[in-house]
C-alpha cells in the first residue's frame, strides 16, 4: 500500500484552476519530488495533502485513510508531519521547545499531572526532551539548543523546522522548498540532512523543490507540474528530458 | 515618607486587580486575537457569584474556588457557543460582539432579583484585620489581593513553562498555523484560553470585593486594565502586570498629592507618555510583530 496516493485532485481559487485532475503516489520510503514552473499547483497540492485546502474534487489517501475531510490539526496527529518555504516555527521560544512542540501528538499528560510534577509525568518530560536532543543532534543543532529561534539565521531555522517536523516521528513528510532562501552552502547541509534522516529509515518524502540539482540528488521520482496537471512522471533525469517538461520550463 | 511609602503600598494593592483583569485580555489577545472588552464584566460577574455563594451559607474560601471554577467554564462556553462562530470575522465586528457581551452581562446581572442595580458586600473571614510593620498599615484585604497576585503569577509561569498545554498555547500564541500542524487543536486551545481568561477575571473580582463592593458598574475597571495592557506593551504577560501596578501606584499618588478628578486622569497620561517614549509599551516583543 502506498504511503500517500492523491486521486484525482481538483482545486480552483474563484475562476482560476489551480489544481486540475492531478494523480500521484508516494509508496512507503520514497521521496518523491513536485516540480514545476511557478503558479504549476505544487504548493496547493501540499496544501490539500495537509488539510490547508479543501480540494472541490477527489481525495487524498494516506496510509489508507481518506484525509479529505480531516482537519489539519487531526492529520498532524496522525502522524503527517510538513515544513514551510517561509517557515511557521514559534521565534520568541528557544529551539528545543520548538522541537518539543513537535512532540505535541506522542503526550497526553493532563494540565494538573503536569503541574504536580508526579513522577511519571517527569520520567515522561525527560523522554520527550531527549528525544528532541537527538532530533536536534541528527541535524547538527545540539549547540543552538538553547537559543531563541529568533536570533538563529536563516539557514539554521530552515533545519530547526525540519527538526522540529521529524521530532514528531512522522510516517510521511511534506517538505516546502527546503532550499528556498539558503545559500550554496546552505543548500549542500540540507540536501546532506534529508539524506542522512533517508539513511537512518526516516519517513517517505513529497518534497516541493526549484532546484533542480537537488531533485535529482534527493528524489527517487519526480513528478512534473505545469498550470495544475501532471505532464511527466518518472525518475528525474528522464523527466528533466521529458519534451513536456523543457517546453513548459522554456516556453510558454 | 512614611505617608508616601503607604500609598504606593496601596497602590500596589489595587494596582494588583487591574493587572489581573489586564492579564486576561492579553491572554485572550495573544492566544486568539481577539481584544475582549467585556473581561471587565467578567471580573463583575465572578464577584457576584461569590457573594451568591456565600450568602446561600458556604464559607468565603468555597465560595472563591466554586466562583472561579463556574466562571472558567462560563468562558468556555461563552468561547464555544458565541466567538466560535465568529472566528475569522473582521475585527471590528467581534470587538463590537465583546462590547455586546459585556452590555449584556451588566443588564442580565441588573435583571436578577436579589443581585439588582445595588451594591453588596462580601464577607471575608479577614475582615477589618490588618498587617503592621512599624508605621505601616495594609489591610488584610490588600494584603490578600498582593499575596494572591503573587502566587498566581507564579502558577501562570509554571503552567506556561512547564506543562503540555501551556507550552501549545504559548507556541499558538506565536505562530497559529505552525502549533496546528503539530497536531495542536485550536478549537480547544480557544476554549481553553477563555476558560482560563474568565478564571483570573473571577480571582479579580474576589479579590476586588472587599475593597469596592460589588455592583454592576464593577467592570467599568476595564477603562484602567486597558491602559494597564498597553503601557505593558499590549502582547505582554509581564508588560500587562508591571503596567497595572505602574498604574495603581500613579493613581493613588495622583489621588493623594494632585486636585480631585486627577485620578481617574492619571491613568490615561500615563498611556500618552508611555506611547509618546515608548510606543511599543515597557515590555515590547524584542522584534515586531508580523502582519
Amino acid at each position: 500500500m502506498s504511503m500517500l496516493a492523491v486521486e484525482s485532485l481538483c482545486i480552483a481559487f474563484g475562476g482560476i484552476r489551480a489544481v486540475a485532475d492531478v494523480g500521484f503516489e508516494v509508496g512507503e520510503g520514497e521521496l518523491c519530488a513536485l516540480i514545476g514552473p511557478n503558479g504549476a499547483g505544487k504548493s496547493t497540492v501540499l496544501n490539500a495533502v495537509s488539510g490547508l485546502v479543501r480540494p472541490d474534487a477527489g481525495r487524498v489517501l494516506f496510509a489508507g485513510r481518506d484525509l479529505t475531510r480531516t482537519p489539519a490539526h487531526r492529520i498532524a496527529a496522525l502522524g503527517l508531519a510538513r515544513t514551510f518555504q517561509n517557515i511557521a516555527l514559534f521565534d520568541h521560544a528557544s529551539v528545543i521547545e520548538n522541537v518539543l512542540v513537535g512532540r505535541h501528538r506522542h503526550r497526553r499528560s493532563g494540565v494538573v499531572a503536569d503541574l504536580l510534577g508526579l513522577p511519571a509525568v517527569k520520567r515522561a518530560e525527560r523522554d520527550e526532551r531527549d528525544r528532541a536532543r537527538a532530533a536536534l543532534d541528527s541535524l547538527g543543532l545540539g549547540p543552538q539548543a538553547e537559543r531563541m529561534v529568533a536570533e538563529l539565521p536563516w539557514g539554521l531555522r530552515k533545519r530547526v523546522e525540519l527538526a522540529r517536523a521529524l521530532a514528531s516521528e512522522p510516517r510521511l513528510l511534506l517538505l516546502d522548498e527546503p532550499s528556498a532562501g539558503l545559500s550554496d552552502e546552505e543548500r549542500a547541509d540540507m540536501a546532506t540532512a534529508i539524506e542522512r534522516i533517508r539513511a537512518t529509515g526516516g519517513p517517505a518524502m513529497l518534497l516541493v523543490e526549484h532546484d533542480m540539482g537537488m531533485v535529482s540528488r534527493l528524489a527517487d521520482r519526480a513528478i512534473a507540474l505545469d498550470r495544475g496537471r501532471v505532464i511527466a512522471q518518472g525518475p528525474p533525469q528522464a523527466v528533466r528530458k521529458d519534451p513536456a517538461v523543457i517546453e513548459a520550463w522554456l516556453g510558454g | 515618607m512614611i505617608e508616601f511609602v503607604q500609598l504606593v503600598l496601596g497602590g500596589v494593592a489595587v494596582g494588583c486587580v487591574y493587572a489581573l483583569v489586564a492579564l486576561g485580555i492579553v491572554l485572550v489577545y495573544k492566544a486568539t486575537e481577539t481584544v475582549n472588552f467585556a473581561q471587565g464584566e467578567l471580573m463583575m460577574l465572578g464577584a457576584f457569584l461569590a457573594v451568591a455563594l456565600t450568602s446561600a451559607g458556604l464559607p468565603y474560601w468555597a465560595a472563591f474556588a466554586a466562583a472561579v471554577v463556574l466562571m472558567a467554564l462560563a468562558g468556555a462556553a461563552l468561547e464555544r457557543v458565541v466567538l466560535r462562530p465568529v472566528l475569522g470575522r473582521p475585527q471590528f465586528a467581534i470587538v463590537m460582539l465583546t462590547l455586546g457581551i459585556g452590555l449584556m452581562a451588566r443588564g442580565l446581572v441588573a435583571a436578577v432579583p436579589e443581585w439588582g442595580a445595588q451594591t453588596h458586600s462580601l464577607e471575608t473571614p479577614f475582615a477589618g484585620a490588618s498587617l503592621h510593620a512599624g508605621e505601616l498599615t495594609l489591610s488584610a484585604d490588600h494584603a490578600m489581593v498582593i499575596a494572591t497576585t503573587a502566587v498566581l503569577c507564579g502558577a501562570l509561569t509554571l503552567f506556561f513553562h512547564g506543562t503540555r498545554l501551556g507550552l501549545a498555547m504559548r507556541a499558538a500564541s506565536q505562530n497559529q498555523l505552525g502549533a496546528c500542524y503539530m497536531g495542536v487543536s485550536l478549537a480547544r486551545l480557544h476554549s481553553a484560553v477563555w476558560a482560563l481568561s474568565a478564571a483570573i477575571a473571577a480571582i479579580a473580582g474576589v479579590l476586588l470585593a472587599p475593597i469596592t463592593f460589588v455592583h454592576t458598574n464593577m467592570g467599568l475597571i476595564g477603562l484602567k486594565a486597558f491602559p494597564a495592557a498597553v503601557i505593558g506593551g499590549f502582547g505582554s504577560l509581564p508588560g500587562a502586570l508591571a503596567g497595572g501596578i505602574v498604574l495603581g501606584v500613579v493613581e493613588s499618588a495622583a489621588g493623594f498629592y494632585l486636585p480631585e478628578g486627577a485620578k481617574d486622569v492619571a491613568a490615561w497620561v500615563v498611556v500618552l507618555l508611555v506611547l509618546m517614549l515608548r510606543p511599543a509599551g515597557m515590555f515590547a516583543d524584542a522584534a515586531p510583530r508580523r502582519v
